[in-house]
């Protein structure tokens, strides 16, 4: 500017040189604007500082930003387009900086609330599996109770067949169970059910057909009178005759197996008529349960 | 210079004197500030940092930029640009600042993201479990 005035001074009639500075003076003062981008930069800040989520996240940086894009938005002359397309620039990496930042710190704030998420979501998961748990064990208990159910009518059962075992005076052995069926069934040498000892074998038939998956072995002994021949024909008539009266009352032959013993297996002395009446007798070995009545307990 | 061609000798003399005074003050302009050492500084830590941050692979974009820049302020010291050095060094810097926070933005949104699928699984996973029930 120096040098233009003492130009003009120089030379009244330096008009062209005169018209030259003022042009450049004009150039200089002529409304300098706001460098070309300012403008958008400051739009760009106004977006984030009204950001709801981002605006308080980062003041610092934001600070930072706005003293930027206020020096970018200064008026420069032309000649220092540059200096204002420099402002400008490092106005607008502010501004993305102090986005970042409060994007940065928002994530960070969301994280807690996904943290809390999650911390609920694995408590509603715990209450779940408590909650199974608690179901499992109720199932269980409901279990155990059947099972209970269970045994107590297993129990009822072999209860009820004791009682069965007991009405018919039957003896538990490894053979099953021994009934003796009294030796009053016969008189000596007779081979027909005596009237009168049918209820004793009428409770055999009772418990067959209550238990109708046992068989049973019928053996008919005699006592020595007479010889070994006749009795063993003797024995063998008796336990058919016994067997015969079963099949009349409704058991399957099937089931049934008679055999005579002879006089091989007396169970008292054949001296007295005591004993002899005690080995005249039909014994009923009723088959140990069946695997079926097993495998229900 | 083609309106000065046109005036009359004398003031052609004039013209170049006022020419030389203003290459005397774009000269004394030009040589008057030492090296913007600061402000490159400034700049190569800003780069170190933002590639420690692994910028590289979350920001590269920028991150080449201030590489970029950095370079370029270098060349301009070399040219004894010292204006447009401190420029670009100062460039580089908020650059290099900007690949960090972008960086660190990726980051915590990546997190996020692997957060949120985490709960949704663990959330499906349970309803799955509580499904079978």
């Amino acid at each position: 500017m120096n040098k233009a005035i003492s130009r003009m001074t120089f030379s009244g009639t330096a008009l062209g040189a005169a018209a030259v500075a003022s042009l450049v003076l004009a150039g200089c003062a002529t409304a300098p604007l706001a460098p070309p981008g300012a403008a958008e930069v400051r739009t760009k800040l106004t977006s984030l500082q009204s950001d709801p989520n981002l605006a308080e996240r980062a003041p610092a940086a934001i600070k930072d930003a706005e003293t930027a894009v206020r020096t970018a938005e200064q008026p420069v002359s032309k000649r220092d387009a540059a200096l204002g397309a420099h402002r400008v620039y490092m106005a607008d990496r502010k501004v993305e900086i102090a986005t970042a930042r409060a994007s940065t710190r928002y994530a960070e704030d969301q994280r807690a609330k996904l943290g809390d998420e999650r911390d609920r979501a694995r408590l509603e998961a715990r209450t779940r599996e408590a909650d199974a748990a608690r179901d499992d064990a109720n199932a269980a208990r409901g279990d155990a109770e059947a099972a209970q159910a269970s045994a107590d009518s297993a129990n009822r059962e072999a209860d009820e067949l004791k009682l069965q075992i007991d009405a018919l005076q039957a003896e538990a052995t490894d053979r099953g169970l021994v009934l003796t069926l009294g030796d009053v069934l016969f008189a000596t040498g007779k081979s027909d059910v005596k009237v009168g000892s049918a209820s004793n074998l009428n409770k055999l038939v009772a418990f067959l057909n209550k238990y109708p998956d046992r068989t049973v072995q019928i053996e008919g002994h005699t006592d020595n009178v007479g010889s070994e021949d006749s009795n063993q024909g003797l024995s063998q008539r008796r336990a058919e005759s016994v067997k015969a009266y079963l099949v009349q009352q409704g058991i399957p032959a099937s089931r049934l197996t008679a055999t005579g013993m002879g006089e091989t297996q007396p169970l008292a002395d054949n001296d007295s008529q005591t004993g002899r009446q005690q080995n005249r007798r039909v014994v009923a070995v009723i088959d140990n349960p069946a695997p079926a009545t097993a495998a229900a307990k | 210079m083609r309106a000065t061609s046109r005036t009359p000798s004398g003031l052609r003399l004039c013209t170049a004197a006022g020419l030389a005074g203003s290459l005397l003050l774009a000269g004394a302009c030009a040589s008057t500030p030492p090296a913007p050492t600061r402000s490159l500084d400034s700049a190569r830590t800003a780069v170190t940092n933002a590639e420690k941050a692994e910028a590289g692979r979350y920001a590269a974009v920028e991150l080449g930029e201030a590489r970029e820049k950095l370079a370029s302020a270098d060349s301009a010291v070399v040219a004894k640009n010292m204006v447009g050095a401190e420029r670009l060094a100062d460039q580089a810097r908020v650059e290099a600042e900007l690949a960090s926070a972008r960086t660190e933005m990726a980051k915590a949104v990546a997190v996020n993201k692997e957060m949120a699928l985490g709960g949704d699984a663990l959330n499906e996973e349970m309803q799955r479990a509580g499904d079978k029930q």
